[in-house]
């Protein structure tokens, strides 16, 4: 867990740590209710990530969780949280990426961890991992492309009559 | 002479062999849920795996952006439908903390007394299915319901429902316990630990058990860690990593209990961790008996209807199976605007293929066995 | 008796008996028999006659053996219902993996449409007799995941069903309860062929 921090304006303390560690890759950082969260564009998304679990000081070993988002006209995004066993703190890192090209490198060589989720993402939200070794649908039928998490994607109408006066299923009677 | 049969007849290299598809459907009498394998076999040897899942996917996600914070703890229980207050008590300490609101002490360790006994049930669950998938088909599972049966009952006079008790409320829980409640739990505390010794000694010392167990699939911490493994499968490699004292919630920090760990990670050690962490359950189960506080058990002056402002939290806790975590953002409103299940028998279930490429299709099953997936919680 | 002095009718002096039987006519009326035939007949000590349907369908409900077929949380109260507590054994329901040999099949979890097409597979592998639990909300109508767009909303749009079990997840006592009603409804069907 990231250190509070002194004021208002400063960023986390873990931020501090990656900016003094990495200092090439651009991001910007603020805090969530949980974890200290690093923004990033998809374009430097892999230098940092790889950063992230070869420095010693960071030694991010475990990616736990990739989470996709659909903020409507600010495109589609991905936030990840990695921990450390080393050290014993943990990050949270946002990608968010333009609408109308959602593309994001994928991080399957560094974490194999990362296959099923990214999977996951895939066809719930759309996203494209460039360089997944195995895109295929994981949760949803093999010849689906939809994407149900998206907030356009409608729900199904709730069975409430049952008898002959409905029509077949997915019939508006 | 040796014992296995292509060490003791010479392989005959003229001999043609076409490897074999077998398909380990949706439906199979290993109960584990809808889960389908599809192993290439050369012989007995397995030499490909390829997991489908998606069977149970039921759109937890999605119907919980579309509802209530409140109504959504119900989709939650049944995510990991084994140990239903553990999977409420993450969800409803998520919203607690992404809200700001203070849950009373005794609560608190009502809440922990709870699923304590929800990871238990989940526990025995696993060694009763584990010895079904070994050989001891029906003798395991018996004895693992007999111990299920009475914590049920204890679950259900305090709450009114045996495996989905809506009982935890955003800001405490719906009502305190009855009365003797204590002294039933006493009395199950000690039938448990009966039930465990009957297990372990149906199952611990034997001999078949042990030759089959020993030795199978085992997996470095360093493998564990890239795979993302959590929970008992990585404390089986001997990483002794226990969320509830590296990043604890509730009151934790006051209980005292150990995370016992195994050494080469294969499928006796998985088992052996669960079969130890009923132990140290009870032994938190005792503990929030003794010092639980008096007081109230809902916090006090909670709206009527819960707004959250934007704002994001990902809470991990230490679910049965591993790291259950719970990624929430708010942006205004009633409903969440993102709700996500970290599940671990989704990241335990990934490497299957590495894990089972290379033994007996006897020992794939066992192996899967050993990873006590719930499918709920995979397929959210 | 009267010491009567008077010469003349002896006969006279003692009234006739009749009878009085009061409402014993109505009482004993014999029971009306219908036209049918009768469910059985005792030939001789120890021989019944009876009709083929009636013992068919006795033996059909009395040995249910039910395709363990858990989906999803119900799965976990009908193995309770297995179990030592409620024990099921004991109304000849054995749990049997295999569709070709079993009689029921309990669907007891979500339906989702990935699934659907194996469920079909599975009813038209079981021979005939064959009957269908629908145990849960999940599988009676979709349950509370009725909403979502993979879901199936109730098992019974793809195959017949024959009893309801409600609950979610239903008490093992519930699960016996549908049990017995599907024991009622094979003896009320008593058809020869299934």
């Amino acid at each position: 867990m990231s250190d509070e921090e002194q004021s208002v304006e400063a960023e986390p303390a873990i931020a501090t740590l990656v900016r003094g560690r990495l200092p090439d890759v651009p991001f910007e950082a603020s805090k969530t209710k949980s974890y200290a969260d690093l923004r990033i564009a998809p374009g430097h998304f892999l230098a940092l990530v790889t950063g992230l679990r070869d420095d010693d000081e960071l030694a991010f070993d475990l990616l736990r969780n990739i989470v996709s988002l659909d903020m409507e006209d600010e495109g589609l995004w991905a936030k990840y949280h990695f921990y450390s066993f080393k050290h014993g703190h943990a990050l949270q890192v946002t990608v968010p990426t333009p609408p109308g090209a959602p593309t994001i490198p994928s991080l399957t060589a560094l974490y194999p961890a990362a296959n099923w989720h990214e999977r996951e993402a895939a066809e719930m939200m759309g996203l494209v991992f460039e360089g997944h070794p195995d895109p295929r649908n994981l949760l949803l039928e093999e010849d689906l492309r939809i994407h149900p998490l998206r907030k356009a994607h409608p729900l199904q109408k709730a069975e409430i009559l049952q008898g002959i006066e409905d029509g077949p299923p997915g019939v508006e009677v | 002479m040796s014992v296995w049969p292509e060490e003791r007849v010479t392989p005959n290299s003229d001999l043609d062999t076409v490897d074999m598809t077998v398909n380990v459907g949706p439906q199979h009498p290993a109960t584990h849920g809808v889960f389908r394998m599809v192993l290439t076999v050369d012989g007995e040897r397995v030499v490909d795996c390829e997991p489908y899942i998606g069977y149970l996917h039921r759109g937890l996600e999605k119907l919980s952006e579309n509802a209530d914070y409140r109504q959504a703890m119900g989709w939650w229980d049944r995510t990991d439908y084994l140990a239903g207050m553990c999977c409420e008590g993450a969800y409803v300490m998520a919203v607690e903390k992404l809200a700001g609101i203070e849950v009373p002490e005794r609560a608190e360790y009502i809440r922990v007394l709870m699923m304590e006994l929800s990871r238990i049930n989940s526990h025995f669950m696993f060694l009763g299915a584990f010895g079904a998938d070994v050989g001891s088909f029906g003798t395991s599972f018996t004895y693992a319901w007999r111990e299920r049966e009475r914590i049920y009952d204890l679950i259900e006079e305090v709450s009114g429902d045996r495996m989905f008790p809506t009982y935890f409320r955003i800001g405490g829980i719906t009502m305190d316990l009855p009365e003797n409640f204590e002294s039933r739990c006493r009395w199950v505390l000690g039938s448990i630990r009966q039930g465990l010794e009957d297990l372990d000694g149906l199952l611990t010392g034997n001999e078949i058990f042990v030759e089959r167990c020993q030795g199978l699939a085992p997996v470095t911490p360093e493998q564990a860690i890239a795979w993302g493994f959590t929970g008992p499968m990585l404390r089986a490699t001997g990483v002794p990593w226990d969320i509830r004292k590296a990043e604890p919630y509730s009151v934790y920090p006051q209980m005292n209990f150990e995370i016992p760990t195994g050494h080469q990670g294969d499928v006796f050690d998985r088992f052996h961790v669960r079969l130890a962490e009923v132990y140290q359950s009870a032994r938190i189960i005792e503990q929030c008996l003794d010092e639980m506080p008096a007081g109230r058990v809902l916090a006090p002056k909670l709206a009527k209807t819960l707004r959250i402002d934007d704002g994001e939290l990902y809470m991990p806790t230490e679910g049965t199976k591993g790291e259950y975590g719970v990624y929430l953002m708010a942006r205004g409103g009633t409903q969440a605007y993102r709700a996500k299940l970290r599940a671990p028998s989704f990241s335990n279930l990934s490497p299957l293929k590495e894990l089972v490429v290379g033994t007996y299709v006897a020992d794939a099953i066992v192996i899967l066995g050993s990873l006590d997936i719930v499918l709920g919680e995979v397929d959210k | 008796m009267s010491n009567d002095t008077s010469s003349g009718d002896v006969t006279a002096a003692v009234p006739a008996y009749v009878p009085d039987f009061g409402n014993e006519a109505e009482r004993l009326t014999p029971v009306e028999i219908p036209e049918g035939k009768a469910a059985y007949r005792i030939m001789m000590p120890g021989i019944m006659q009876t009709g083929v349907d009636t013992v068919l369908a006795m033996s059909r409900k009395s040995s249910l053996w039910p395709m363990t077929f858990g989906l999803a949380c119900c799965a976990i109260e009908m193995i309770g219902t297995f179990m030592s507590n409620h024990d099921l054994d004991r109304f000849g329901i054995v749990p049997w993996p295999s569709p070709r040999q079993s009689d029921v099949m309990i669907v007891s979890g979500t339906v989702t449409k990935k699934m659907a097409p194996a469920i079909k597979l599975l009813y038209e592998q079981m021979p005939n007799p064959k009957y269908v639990i629908s145990m849960g909300a999940c599988a009676t109508n979709g349950g509370p995941y009725t909403e979502y767009d993979r879901v199936l909303q109730g098992v019974d749009k793809i195959i017949p069903v024959d009893v309801y079990v409600p609950g979610c997840p239903p008490r093992p006592e519930s699960l016996l309860d549908g049990f017995l009603a599907l024991q009622e409804k094979i003896m009320e069907e008593k058809k020869i062929v299934g």
